[in-house]
């Protein structure tokens, strides 16, 4: 048992409750190619398949039956460079996650352990449920009087952060004479924006239009009684495509 | 060359210009058909022509494409004309070689069959025995049996306008005059004789092998109009009407005009309940003369019609489509219906008149027809295709009939046994089919030709009257003359009498009262026959604008007829003062809700069918709606379905809202909107305002707010709905350009408003960090301040170049869905109740119906069905809007059944906002690029074409599975009208808990909801709702909370990769799980596929163990139980 293995995880069982059926969690020590802070060389263990109902806390617990855990990071499915497979998984409530061990050993020692002890046991009261959600329930009541502090506070810090800005943004010359054209100011520039792009290329057009004669010349007027014809000749075809899928349809049964 | 291209490049660019998404799909297509464009092909003569023929002669290029279509569809198969020659060679052979028969008097038919037996005789007791028919004469008439003089056939097949596959071919052969005596016409003589002759070729038939099977019936279901009715044997499906008529010009004509007697003596006793007197003199036996002028003149007039038609085929496609339309809506069928031949005679006087030709394509006849129906009153104007008739002739038709339409000899009524409010019922749907044509929408091919409309769902009630009813009372008044003029025909005079009865009743309350009396069953010769009394029924089409008065006006007191009234109306009725000081009699109705003021109607059918005339009958109305009742519910004043607390909260809401604008707060309020479903009145149950106490046992307060124990809770608090609302506030551009700062800043003006409602008027309220809750008039209202620099947060960006660019992003979409469309389509669909009050109501009953089919809101949002329903009240396609709540009910599943959503975009256009091009443009999108758009897409004037309530759900199979349940239950209740099955219509709305692969079953004191359950036993505890007082509004009780439909969040969440749950929202007592079929299949060794599963065999395979166990665990206290199945 303790030697199975899918791939290069490692199997380890994990069970709710002493009573339930073991469960399979996959795991193996994370390597990566760039180092990153949180996820340490040699501590790190990524954890596959980690059910719904454990949480980053609860995860903690499990695996700290083993040695101490400095932190636990939980994420919905699997990292991957493949987006439409983010996609695929994202009403996916397994998990994967990295937990970090204070140290090396505990990393090793999990490796050849099989078993974990039931969550249960481990942590009594874990949240689920309907208690669950009645406390989720009575924590979205809210004192007004703390939501008022609350949102001052980040008011407050905003404002000074824009008065900062607006300071920054004032019209400033530098050192070789070169003014910085802002849209306030004396001579406000334009708004660098998409939709003032679009208005210039319109203007641009229209006055192109104005130049060019249309229904003028004998080819022209040929050629629009041309593409009537032709738009004719469409509408005929699009109806025809239309009758062909209605046929395919089996609707042409008025019995 | 040069030039197309240029030309194309200059119209990209146009296009490119418009920022909404379709065009720019539409853009690709574009250039590509600019491709083509290049190679443009000469058109030839014929192309021409066909492309300036669709334009002038067809409504447009699909309308004709469709129309061919249909005619080659229901072009009858070679294979079939060819067996029915070789059949109808095989039947004249078979009538040349007849066995003739001698005289024989009908005494001796009973006392010579007896003893010895001649070949004669045999034949003579077989007829008999097998035939006791109630036809009787005043003598001993001799019947003579010869071969028939001649054969010809006739009808729609004759003249190439019968629609297959199902083929009806018409025969006549004629009575050799030797048969005959000229007086025969009197006194049934003829019609016994010609009884006898059918008798005498169905026996002989019989012995043939050339018929599966002979059946008899009746011409129009005028049983002195019998026909045989057979089924070749090289030829199933196919059925030839024998009919046999006297030679020609051997009755005088003119002893079959209205006026004249042919009948002296009683002969029709067995049938005619109505105690007949000795004698009836020269009083006029109209429809005894119709159904003798049929025979007689029969062969003349085939004659004509074939003259006229047989070379006119466009005309002839014409009837084919005026046929397949009457069809489809039934129009057909039944006693005293718009029969087939009156169309035939109505196009032969169209082209005797000119007004049709072969020049004009068949979309055109078939619109001429319409025309011509809708513009003329046949039963004022009289017409006729006889060429020398006097006018008093015709006036005294027109006189004698309702309709009249005078054959070509101008002895007979072609519309003799047409009943008046059938014909009105047939030019009110050439009207409707008129507007469908001119409509020109996307279906509205479909709409006229294709789709079939069952009666029940044509009508806003239908009356059964049973068929064991003894309708002696009903004829009980009927003076003798017109006893006489019904002769043979009693059914007609008691269809007549129930009319103007319930039509006295109901008044102007009903626009038409249509008979639909099933058609006698036809009887297998050979079988003796029995007389079955016939069920009646009529469909009512009641007036929208007086339907549901609750008075009914009689005449001012002492005037004349106000005794009459009295009468009618009995214990009903009373006298009334009124404010403009006259006093009159009336008929008050005492209604406390609308529901019951719905009832009305049925009220009065009551009174009529039952007080007055005794009758057994049913009547189906409003049986549905029974559904929408919350029985166990005990509120303080009259609730019925939701109209009474949905107005209760429409009013408190604007009250409400009125003090809101009044607060002064800082900025100041632009508007205030509804956006949940109460203010179109399409919440099912919407939240009964009441007084909130806090219980003792699971509920506890906290500064003004109630909120659970969580120690030793184990029940839920009923659910509390908030009725959601936005604040538009007026623009400033003061508002933080920083998402955060704007939320928090936000929250500071719902906690000013909270403040201020406190402060003048002792409103309390609770702000969350998104919203804010206010308890008014026992209602909780959620006000979301709506600022529209939001969406711009939300979408801004920065581009390549440096350039600021808005673009859609999902967060701003949502915000935008529900604050600047929603409202929009909210008060849309308000104005909808508003012109139509049934709306809401039967979007109500579509809700309650496809959540008990366990689809709930995250599969197919209500806002869909709001929409879907209101698409019947918008377009009126394929009838006029219905005034009933089941009607419109039936008809949305109706349209659920026969929507093509998967190949046209379904457009709801509110006021006709959306042009036809922009509609057209969308569909033709939709099929080039059928993938990238939803299952299901609505196009409506207010979401720039995005369909964005589709986005997320519904999903095909969802879509496909309601089409199936409705069809199913369209069926049911088909089976209820049509066929008297007796299946209670409350099990249509009881969610089915088999075939789910596991049942979650939930414990009912969590479930907030319960109450709604259908299932519920009446005798259960009420859950009483008291008044809101003033004293009661201290604390805001727990809002939305409803636990099931979290642990359903979280399920979903967390398993609807590997399964879908489905769950009734009304109060749904169990969870239905169905596993993805696709999860299950084992999957290679992955990393990306380990999670939820487990390694079996060197595959991954999905662990449903654990995921069930995931359901316990997350269920905790929740569920009760789980069943599984796999």
């Amino acid at each position: 048992m303790a030697s199975k293995k899918v791939l290069d995880f490692k199997v380890i069982h994990f069970k709710f409750s002493s009573e339930d059926d073991p469960y399979e969690i996959f795991i193996k020590e994370h390597t990566s190619r760039n180092y990153e802070d949180d996820k340490p060389m040699g501590r790190t263990l990524f954890v596959v398949n980690i059910p719904p109902y454990v949480d980053e806390q609860n995860l903690s617990k499990l695996f700290a039956q083993i040695g101490s855990v400095v932190s636990v990071k939980l994420q919905r499915g699997i990292p991957s460079n493949d987006d439409k497979l983010q996609q695929e998984i994202i009403s996916n409530g397994f998990r994967s996650g990295y937990v970090v061990y204070k140290k090396r050993e505990s990393l090793v020692r999990i490796m050849n352990i099989s078993t974990l002890k039931p969550l249960v046991d481990l942590n009594n009261d874990i949240e689920v449920g309907f208690l669950k959600y009645a406390k989720q329930y009575n924590n979205s009541v809210y004192n007004h009087d703390e939501l008022s502090e609350r949102a001052k506070r980040a008011i407050e810090i905003f404002d000074n952060r824009e008065k900062e800005k607006l300071n920054e943004e004032k019209e400033q010359v530098d050192d070789e004479g070169w003014t910085v054209v802002t849209k306030k100011g004396r001579n406000p520039g334009l708004a660098f924006k998409e939709s003032v792009e679009n208005k210039l290329n319109e203007k641009q057009q229209k006055k192109m239009k104005k130049k060019t004669l249309r229904n003028f010349y004998p080819f022209q007027i040929k050629e629009s009684k041309r593409e009537h014809l032709a738009n004719l000749r469409q509408q005929h075809e699009e109806a025809k495509r239309k009758i062909a899928e209605m046929r395919k349809n089996r609707t042409f049964r008025p019995y | 060359m040069d030039v197309d291209m240029s030309d194309g490049d200059t119209d990209e660019s146009i296009k490119g210009d418009t920022i909404d998404r379709p065009s720019k799909r539409h853009n690709t297509s574009e250039s590509s058909v600019g491709k083509k464009k290049q190679k443009f092909k000469q058109p030839t003569v014929e192309e021409l022509n066909d492309l300036h023929e669709t334009q002038t002669l067809f409504n447009n290029n699909l309308f004709r494409l469709q129309i061919s279509e249909l005619l080659e569809a229901t072009k009858i198969k070679n294979k079939y004309n060819e067996r029915l020659t070789s059949w109808i060679n095989e039947f004249q052979l078979f009538l040349g070689i007849l066995p003739v028969h001698d005289p024989i008097n009908i005494s001796n038919f009973s006392s010579k069959a007896a003893n010895r037996p001649s070949r004669d005789l045999r034949f003579i007791k077989n007829i008999t025995s097998h035939c006791k028919n109630n036809l009787r004469c005043d003598q001993d008439i001799s019947v003579l049996f010869v071969r028939p003089n001649c054969m010809s056939t006739f009808g729609l097949f004759k003249i190439g306008s019968l629609p297959g596959p199902h083929l009806k071919i018409n025969l006549q052969l004629t009575i050799p005059k030797e048969c005959f005596h000229v007086k025969d016409f009197l006194n049934n003589r003829y019609l016994v004789k010609k009884f006898y002759y059918l008798m005498y070729i169905a026996e002989h038939l019989k012995s043939q092998n050339i018929c599966s099977s002979i059946k008899c019936s009746y011409y129009q279901d005028s049983i002195l109009l019998p026909h045989l009715v057979v089924v070749p044997s090289n030829a199933e499906k196919v059925f030839v009407n024998i009919f046999v008529v006297p030679e020609q010009n051997y009755f005088k004509g003119h002893r079959f005009l209205p006026y004249v007697n042919n009948v002296k003596v009683p002969v029709f006793e067995q049938d005619l309940p109505m105690g007949v007197e000795n004698n009836f003199g020269e009083m006029p036996t109209k429809y005894y003369n119709s159904a003798l002028g049929f025979d007689v003149t029969l062969v003349e007039n085939i004659v004509f019609i074939e003259q006229t038609i047989s070379h006119l085929t466009n005309v002839q496609e014409g009837l084919k489509l005026i046929i397949v339309w009457m069809n489809q809506r039934k129009l057909n069928e039944g006693m005293g219906t718009f029969h087939e031949d009156i169309v035939i005679y109505i196009i032969v006087y169209l082209v005797f008149k000119k007004k049709i030709n072969n020049h004009m394509s068949s979309y055109q006849v078939f619109r001429n027809f319409l025309n011509f129906m809708i513009t003329t009153n046949l039963t004022k104007d009289p017409i006729s295709i006889c060429e020398n008739i006097t006018e008093e002739v015709i006036q005294q038709f027109n006189s004698a009939f309702d309709v009249v339409i005078i054959d070509r000899t101008g002895y007979y009524n072609v519309a003799a046994f047409l009943n008046a409010s059938v014909y009105f019922k047939m030019r009110y749907e050439c009207q409707l089919a008129f507007s469908i044509l001119d409509q020109d929408t996307l279906n509205s091919f479909s709409n006229l030709f294709l789709v079939n409309i069952p009666f029940h769902l044509q009508y806003d009630g239908i009356i059964d009257i049973k068929s064991d009813n003894n309708f002696e009372t009903v004829l009980q008044n009927v003076d003798t003359n017109e006893k006489a003029a019904y002769l043979g025909h009693h059914y007609f005079l008691i269809i007549k009498i129930l009319q103007s009865y319930l039509k006295r009743g109901l008044n102007k309350r009903v626009l038409n009262i249509v008979p639909l009396v099933p058609s006698l069953q036809m009887w297998d010769y050979g079988v003796r026959q029995k007389l079955i009394n016939h069920r009646i029924i009529f469909g009512i089409q009641l007036d929208p604008d007086s339907a549901f008065d609750i008075l009914e006006y009689g005449p001012n007191l002492n005037d004349p007829g106000d005794t009459d009234f009295r009468e009618f109306w009995g214990r009903l009725s009373s006298n009334r003062r009124f404010r403009d000081g006259t006093a009159k009699v009336v008929v008050h109705f005492d209604t406390k809700t609308i529901k019951e003021q719905r009832e009305i109607i049925k009220n009065i059918i009551d009174f009529i069918l039952t007080d007055k005339l005794n009758l057994n009958y049913k009547f189906y109305y409003n049986e549905f709606e029974d559904v929408l009742l919350n029985k166990r519910i005990n509120a303080w004043y009259p609730v019925g379905t939701n109209e009474e607390t949905s107005l209760k909260i429409i009013r408190s809401s604007d009250k409400l809202g009125q003090k809101i604008r009044s607060l002064g707060v800082q900025l100041s309020i632009s508007g205030i909107g509804g956006i949940s479903d109460v203010y179109c009145y399409t919440n099912v149950f919407p939240p009964v305002p009441t007084s909130y106490r806090s219980g003792k046992s699971i509920t506890t307060t906290r500064d003004h707010n109630i909120i659970l124990k969580e120690k030793k809770l184990n029940a839920a608090p009923k659910y509390v709905e908030p009725i959601e609302c936005a604040i538009y506030l007026e623009h400033s551009s003061k508002w933080p350009t920083d998402l955060d700062a704007l939320h928090h800043m936000k929250i500071l003006l719902y906690l000013e408003i909270s403040k201020l409602l406190f402060k003048n008027y002792k409103i309390v309220s609770s702000v969350k960090p998104s919203f804010i809750d206010v308890l008014y008039d026992g209602t909780i209202f959620r006000y979301t301040l709506f600022v529209s620099k939001e969406v711009g947060l939300l979408k801004k960006s920065v581009k390549a170049n440096g350039a600021l660019i808005y673009r859609d992003t999902e967060k701003s979409l949502e915000l935008e869905k529900k604050f600047t469309i929603l409202p929009k389509i909210i008060g849309a669909l308000k104005g909808m109740q508003a012109q139509f009050p049934c709306y809401g109501i039967s979007t109500c009953l579509a809700k309650r119906w496809i959540r008990s089919q366990l689809i709930d809101d995250y599969l197919f949002p209500d806002m869909i069905i709001n929409l879907l329903n209101a698409q019947q009240f918008i377009s009126q396609s394929l009838y006029t809007a219905a005034t009933t709540p089941q009607v419109a009910f039936l008809r949305f599943l109706k349209y659920i059944i026969d929507v093509t959503w998967d190949l046209e975009p379904i457009v709801i256009n509110f006021n006709n906002e959306l042009t036809r091009e922009q509609i057209s443009n969308v569909d033709t999108q939709m099929r080039i690029n059928r993938d990238k758009y939803p299952p299901l897409f609505i196009l409506t004037p207010y979401d720039n074409g995005d369909s964005i309530f589709t986005k997320k759900a519904p999903s095909k199979q969802v879509l496909v599975r309601l089409k199936l349940l409705a069809a199913e239950c369209l069926d049911v209740v088909a089976n209820i009208v049509l066929n008297e099955s007796l299946y209670s219509i409350k099990e249509l709305f009881i969610p089915n808990i088999n075939g789910f692969n596991c049942v979650l079953h939930l414990r009912s004191l969590i479930n907030p909801r319960r109450h709604e359950r259908i299932l519920n036993v009446e005798t259960d505890g009420k859950v009483p709702f008291s008044e809101p007082t003033k004293e009661a509004e201290e604390n805001m009780p727990v809002i939305d909370f409803d636990p099931v439909q979290m642990y359903l969040k979280e399920l979903r969440i967390n398993y609807g990769a590997f399964c879908v749950f489905f769950h009734d929202t009304y109060g749904g007592n169990f969870i239905g799980v169905l596993w993805n079929p696709k999860e299950l299949e084992p999957r290679n060794i992955k990393v990306s596929y380990m999670l939820g599963r487990k390694v079996e065999n060197d595959k991954l395979i999905l662990d449903k163990e654990e995921i069930i166990r995931g359901f316990h665990i997350l269920g905790k206290d929740i569920l009760k139980s789980i069943d599984n199945n796999t």
